[in-house]
Order: C-alpha cells, then structure tokens, then sequence
C-alpha cells in the first residue's frame, strides 16, 4: 500500500528549559562524548480498526511513566485516501487537548472525503436494513398499530471503541497528519501528569470515514540522559560549577570596569572645573580692564571721524555728578531687588513653616483621636464585658443573644464556604458573574456544538435486497443539534433492479405498518418508511429512518412489491432526482 | 449571605406613629392596638439565615401550547439579559405581546431549609416615645372636645372615648421592655435565572423539538402540538441531555383544561371535541368554564448541574 503524506495539523515543541538541559540543544551542538538529553522510543504501537467504515469514538490509551526530564505521545494517522477526524487528548477529567482536527494526506486535503461507500447519500437505488421484526401478517390488510425505532431510546452508549493493535511502525515520517503532546511544558497547573496516569485519545469524525488502509500510530517516546543517570548528574554538577566560576569571573571584570568608568570621569570633571576657572579668571581681567578704561577717558565715546568734543571744568563735574547718581539709582535698584527677593524667601520659608506645623498638628490631632478612639473602644469593651445585659453593647438579649447570633453567623460561613453550588450563598459579584457566563453557556442550544458521536448502535442485518446489493453500515448524523442514527442498508445496483435479480416472493406482502419518527429531525435528513421483506420463510418489517439524500432536491421512492408472473419482485426504494 | 444587620427601625416608627396619630381621628391607638391582638412593633432587631442541609435543584418548565407571551420583535439577547435573575429579588418577565405560536418558559430555582435566628425588643424606647406622642394627641383631642363651649352629646361621647383612649395610650408607653429571641425554620425558594439549558427538547407527536435558551420552539411546533392534541397522544415528554452531566426527563400532562385552552385560544374549527360539550338546552357555544392556558412540570436536578455555567470552550 502506497501511504502518502498527510498535513501536519499540530505540533507542539518537546524539551525542557535549556538550563535544566545543558547540552540539549537538539543534538546538533551535543558532541557524542557529551552528556545530553536526547529522546528515547518507549513505544511506537499502530492501531487499526476493525470495521471497514466508522466513525468512531475510538480510544487509545497510553499510560504515562513519569520520567524526570519530559515525555511526548505522538498520534499519526496514516492513510492513503482523504480522511478527517476530531481527536481529544484527555487524563481523568482533564482535557488536554480539545477538538484537535486532523485530516489528510497533505495532497488531498481540502478535496472530498474519500468516503463515499460509507454515506447514505451515495445510495443509487437501495433500501435501509434495521432491525428485524419477525413477521405476522395481517389478514385484514389494514394498517398495524404505530412503530418506533431506535431513536426512541433517548440515552445512547458513549462507550469509545478499541481500536485493534497491529505490529508495525510509522511508514512515513514527518509528513502524516499529527497530533503531539509533551509534558511537563504542556501541562497546566490543574493537569499535573503522574507517573501511572492513563493518557487516552478520543478520535471521532462527523461522517463516517473509510477506514479501510487507515493507521493509527501512537509514538510515546521520553526524554533522559544519553549517559547513565549517576554520569550525567556529575556533568551536571561539573557544568553548574563553571557556571557559577564564570559568573564569579563575569562580576568580577563588572566591578573593574566599573571602577575605571569612575576615575575616568573624576578626571574628566577635574579638567573642566580647571577650564572654567581659568575662562572665569579671563572675564575677570577683562572686566576690570573695560572699567579702568572708561575711567581714564571720558570721550572715548565720541565716534570716530568726528570732530573731538572738548568740555568745559562745569560740564565734566556735571557728568561725574550724573554718572554718579546713575550709579546710585542702579545700587539703590539692586539692593531693592535683593530686598524684595528676601522677603520673599522669607514669606516662602514662613508660609512653608506655616504649613509643616499644621502638618505637625494634624498628624497630632489624629494621632490623639486615635487614641482616644481605641482608649474608647477600650472602655467600652471594658465595660461590655462587664454588663453583659446591657442592650446598648450587645444589642436586644445581652450578651447571650449576641453569642448565639454570632456562633449563627459563624456556622453560615463555615456551611457556605463548604457549600459553594448553593446560590443561597453567592456574593452579589458571584451572581453578577454567573449571570454573564449562563449567557455564554446557555448559547443558542439549536447550534450546540457536536461533541463525540455515540458509540455505533448494533445493527441486525435484514435478509439481502439482490444478488449484487452491497451492505452499508449505519452511523451517526449531526441533524438539528442531534446526533440521529442513520440505519445501515443494502446498496441496490440498478442493473439488479433491471435484470430482476431482487428478492422474490411467493406472495403478496401484509399491509405496511404505519410508523412515527421519533425525533424532529428537519433540514437535511428524510424519513424513508420501512417495508416488508420476505426472507425466503417469512416476511420481514424493515423498519424506516432516516437518511441523508444525495441532494437538496432529491426524492425518495419507496420500495414496493410489483408482480411478474406467479411471483412477487421488490423494487427497492432509491432516490431520485 | 446573611449579615450583622441591625434593622433601622426609624422609619417604622415615624409610620406607626404617623398610623397613631390617624387612628387618633378614629378608633383610637390604644383602641386599635388591642383590636390588633396586642401587638407591639420590634425594635433592636438583628438576624441571622443559617441554611440547613442540601438544596433541591429544579427547573421549572412552563409550556403555553397555544402561545406565551414573548415579546414580539424582542433581539434573543436583550431577552436573554431582561430574563437573568437577580440575588434574592426574582424576576418577572416584562412580556406583553401575545403570540399564537407554542413556546416554553424556563425557571430554574433552588429551595432549602433554613433557619432565621432573630433577636429582637419589645417595648422599647421607641414604642415609648411614639406611644407618649400618641398619648398627647389623643389627650389635646379629648381636651378640645370636652372643653368645647357649647359642646354637643356626640362631641362629649367623642372627648370622653378620646380620654379614655389616651388613657389607655397612656398605659401603654408603661409597659415594661422584654427582649426576645426567636429561630424559625423554614423552606425557602430562590430563583437563579430563566435561560432554558442547552440540551432541552420536548417530544410532541412523537417528535423531539429543539428549544433555544429563550424558550423559543422550533418553527413547526404548532403544527406538531395541533397534531399532538388532535390525536390525543397524552402528555408532553421533556428531556434534557447534558452529556457528561446526566440526562434528565419529566412529562407535561396535558389534561382537559389545557387541551380546551389551546383549542379556544387557537380558535380551533371543532373546539366542542374539546371542551365540555354544553348542556342540554344551553347556549351552542361552550360557557367560558375554568381553561388553562398553560402546564407547567419540574425537572429535579442535582444541585449546581445547571445553577453552575460551564464557560463555553
């Protein structure tokens, strides 16, 4: 058998962090005198199943051995056709992994499932099988009592399947459709794995596929040292101590650096403060030379090119006399502005005095209501506990009253807290959150969402339709928020029907029974009436069903019984267009 | 859950007195204190609810058959939202229109034993001041009829029953204080939301119909109830799937009173097949005798199976 590709849906990563793994670096540093982790095969098991059309649930269960550096299961499904199915990784309660879809081979894999000996739809003239009734024909010819099937059972088995163990391994690798866990990474806070506990895959699909040539392979493999246990923990050992030397080394050159970094920038401020005093010194002189200067000589702003100005004994003592009541207006100015700038750090320091003592004060008077308060309390407990009648402390019944009330409460927490499904004891944020997830979970129940299918119901064969008619097995259909039971049938050629190879009978057959679907089933799927058949000995009731037709506008047409000569010949019933 | 609480008894007191000074004009307080059996307002009051033992979890389902009142045009959230309980309050659905068409009403409920723990006073400080209140009012009362200056027989009659009243009122305020401790014990009931579960479906006709979280029927339903009714298939199987959960079924019996309730409000061609016929001599159309226009059973679960939501994964 030629098994292709087939899409790689998920992985999830296997490894433990790399510093609990030293030399795990997937064995592509890891020389081969180096300890490491590597991945050891614990089990590689294939699983077929037994029928040549299912849907399942299947169930394969993989018991975790708890090994110290990590496990991974891996489900591959191999198969040469075009199939899809839903897989669930569960442990107890715990889901795992929920609603994994798997489908493939990657070259078919958006293409139709290879499935159509499996459907109801691919019936071209046939009939449904079911349950066998024996018969009792009627003389009256009139309609017998209303039958139900086996949609009136409500309450169907879940019970998964097993699937068959079979020798072999993985035919291909990497590229079939596969489903991956690993822990501890993957495990939640709540989904602790132990060493013991019982991994199950749930695999289930909503049509039946064909599972003839489908493989399941579960590889279970575990992480541990590529050395023995006793020489991988002394490198580890060996590695945490250069670890530590290194990083002793690492904080060591830190530190140096550090100091360097220190002195340089001493340096460096030392250079500039010299600079500036240097700059400082140089405006000095020049200042002092500016002042000197226009000292000496009072024209020296007289523009050049000019005539030079020449004044009077009266003029120049009038300008020392303005030049100096200049100077005396500009210190005055000065020595106001420095006034008004200390009273202003005054008011500032006053006002930020003010308020530090009004802190002070407050932080006082709190302080002291304080204790006054507990001073309070305390007299009043002091008191309390010695009036035990008094109402004021105690409320209406004294103290007695006030302990059984108190003892009440006690033991209404206590139950609520060891009760908490009772909605008598919500919080009022319990129900406010309660409220918003019933309308999350109470989503419209018509577009429930499918969970597993039903285990297949048992079905009894009826006698065959015609000589060529092949059987196909019953499953389960997704119909209004329902699983319904499509019943298994018997797949009619036409040239059966054209060469009158359908079952005989020597007689006519009793009137048909007259039938009630159990279940509302609209949309998609048809009630086809049961019909009697005959078993060479008696007849038979084929019981109706539903079915699923080829297409929206297809019709059925029930079997019935023509007469050809001395004999009575089925036309089975069939769909037409 | 139940909580230190001190019940204010301010404002029953201003109302008590405020009834005093009413019945002042009337029969009197003390009058109407001893017509009322004697009995004296609480005061101080404090309170604690200890549940007692396990809940029972139950839905109750309602089906109108021949149409619940669901508001026409209402969006299926904002129902979803109108219909969520509330903590100790209930709801009442708010629905007006009337519709012709078969639906459910979903409750569910939980309902346990517990015990109230009440410690309480009787004549106390403000029975005494509202009793000496009444006491002058009554008295003024009295003072002004009796000192009237031409005062007729009634208004003396009056003044004298006015006194004697006062007198009584008077007594009253004198009562010595006694403070009570009570526990009670009894069953009470507490609605969580109206959101029908998922997995709900009803067999009518031999057919299961889906319902959604609003009680909502499947578009055909009518047909099926009037199929159902008319080949008198006897009561209405209800189940709920849960899954994992469990699987719970009840039946909602479909006597007479309902079976003419729905053919009257569906104005069915021959309601006489179900309704009482008339007698003899009587008017043709049947008398507007007792119908019911709904039926209503109740699925016992296991408490928190639907009181408790699973968020959707």
């Amino acid at each position: 058998m030629k098994t292709h590709s087939l899409a790689l849906t998920l992985l999830f990563l296997s490894g433990l962090p790399s510093c609990a793994r030293p030399g795990a670096t997937g064995g592509t540093t890891a020389t081969s005198t180096t300890p490491h982790i590597t991945t050891h095969a614990v089990s590689e098991t294939t699983y077929v199943a037994t029928t040549e059309c299912g849907q399942g649930p299947y169930a394969i269960e993989i018991p975790a051995l708890g090994a110290r550096y990590g496990e991974e299961i891996e489900l591959h499904i191999e198969s040469d056709h075009r199939v899809e199915f839903t897989a669930t990784l569960e442990t107890g309660d715990s889901e795992l992994l929920r609603d994994k879809r798997m489908s493939g081979p990657k070259v078919a894999r958006e293409g139709a499932l290879d499935n159509q000996r499996c459907l109801a739809q691919s019936t071209a003239a046939g009939s449904r099988g079911g349950d066998q009734v024996p018969s009792a024909p009627s003389d009256s010819g009139q309609a017998e009592q209303i039958e139900t099937t086996d949609e009136d059972t409500f309450v169907h088995s879940t019970a998964p399947l097993h699937l068959q163990a079979v020798p072999g391994t993985r035919a291909s690798r990497g590229e079939e459709a596969m489903l991956g866990f690993s822990w501890p990474e993957q495990s939640l806070k709540d989904h602790a794995i132990q060493a013991g506990a019982t991994l199950r895959f749930r695999i289930w699909s909503m049509v039946p596929n064909d599972m003839q040539g489908v493989r399941f392979v579960v590889v279970h493999t575990k992480q541990a040292p590529n050395t023995s246990q006793a020489e991988y923990d002394a490198y580890l050992a060996s590695v945490e101590e250069a670890r530590i030397r290194d990083a002793e080394l690492r904080e060591k050159r830190r530190l140096e650096a550090e100091i360097l970094a220190r002195a340089r920038a001493e340096i460096r401020w030392e250079r500039e403060a010299e600079k500036r005093q240097r700059r400082e010194e140089r405006e000095e002189e020049r200042r002092v030379a500016l002042e000197a200067e226009s000292r000496i000589d009072v024209d020296v702003s007289v523009p050049s090119g000019k005539k030079r100005k020449t004044f009077t004994e009266a003029q120049l003592r009038e300008r020392e006399r303005a030049r100096k009541k200049q100077a005396e207006r500009l210190v005055q100015a000065e020595q106001r502005r420095i006034e008004n700038e200390r009273r202003k750090e005054e008011k500032r320091i006053r006002r930020a005095e003010r308020a530090e003592r009004k802190k002070r004060r407050l932080a006082l008077e709190a302080q002291a209501r304080l204790i006054l308060k507990v001073q309070a309390k305390a007299r009043r407990k002091a008191y309390c506990d010695s009036h035990l009648k008094s109402t004021k402390c105690w409320g209406a019944g004294g103290y007695k009253a006030h302990a059984k009330l108190e003892a009440m409460k006690a033991k209404a927490e206590a139950f609520c807290l060891a009760h908490p499904a009772q909605a008598r004891c919500w919080s009022q944020e319990k129900w406010q959150e309660n409220n918003r997830l019933y309308l999350l979970a109470y989503e419209d129940n018509l577009a429930t969402k499918p969970g597993p299918p039903p285990s297949p119901l048992t079905e009894d064969v009826p006698p065959r339709f015609s000589v060529n008619s092949v059987w196909r097995a019953g499953y389960w259909e997704w119909a209004s928020a329902q699983w319904v039971w499509l019943h298994g049938t018997w797949q009619v050629p036409q040239s059966d029907v054209d060469s009158g190879l359908t079952t005989q009978a020597p007689s006519a057959p009793p009137a048909p029974r007259v039938e009630a679907p159990a279940l509302a089933v609209r949309g998609t799927l048809v009630w086809v009436p049961g019909f009697w058949q005959w078993d060479s000995k008696a007849w038979i009731w084929v019981a109706g069903s539903y079915q699923a037709p080829p297409s929206a506008t297809a019709t059925w047409s029930p079997a019935n019984w023509a007469v050809r000569g001395s004999v009575h010949v089925l036309i089975p019933g069939g769909w037409k267009q | 859950m139940s909580s230190i609480k001190f019940e204010k008894t301010t404002m029953r007191a201003m109302a008590m007195t405020a009834l005093c000074l009413a019945l002042v004009s009337a029969s009197g307080c003390a009058t109407s204190w001893a017509i009322n059996g004697g009995k004296p307002f609480e005061e101080k009051v404090r309170k604690e609810i200890v549940p007692e033992g396990s809940v029972d979890e139950t839905l109750h389902i309602t089906l109108f058959p021949a149409g619940a009142p669901i508001a026409a045009g209402t969006a299926q959230a904002s129902t979803a939202q109108a219909s969520t309980a509330q903590p100790r309050g209930g709801t009442v659905a708010t629905h007006t229109t009337l519709r012709n068409i078969p639906s459910l009403q979903c409750r569910l409920s939980q309902s346990g034993d517990e015990t109230e723990h009440r410690s309480y006073r009787l004549y106390g400080s403000t029975w005494k001041k509202t009793a000496a209140l009444a006491f002058v009012a009554e008295a003024a009362l009295a003072a002004a009829y009796l000192l009237k200056s031409d005062p007729e027989v009634a208004d003396t009659a009056f003044g004298a029953y006015m006194a004697a009243d006062a007198l009584g009122t008077g007594v009253l305020a004198f009562f010595p204080r006694r403070d009570r401790f009570r526990s009670t014990r009894s069953r009470e009931s507490l609605d969580i939301h109206q959101l029908c579960p998922p997995g709900l479906n009803i067999e009518v006709a031999g057919r299961r119909i889906s319902v959604d979280r609003n009680g909502k029927l499947e578009d055909n339903a009518d047909e099926y109830l009037r199929e159902h009714f008319e080949r008198s298939l006897g009561p209405v199987a209800v189940h709920i799937n849960l899954g994992q959960r469990g699987q719970f079924q009840s039946q909602l019996e479909l006597n007479k009173g309902v079976t003419c309730g729905w053919a009257r409000s569906t104005s069915h061609p021959d309601v006489n097949r179900f309704c009482q016929p008339p007698p003899p001599g009587t008017a043709q159309i049947p008398a507007p005798t007792k119908t019911i226009d709904r039926v209503t059973t109740m699925l016992f679960v296991t408490p928190g199976t639907l009181s408790q939501p699973r968020p959707v994964p």
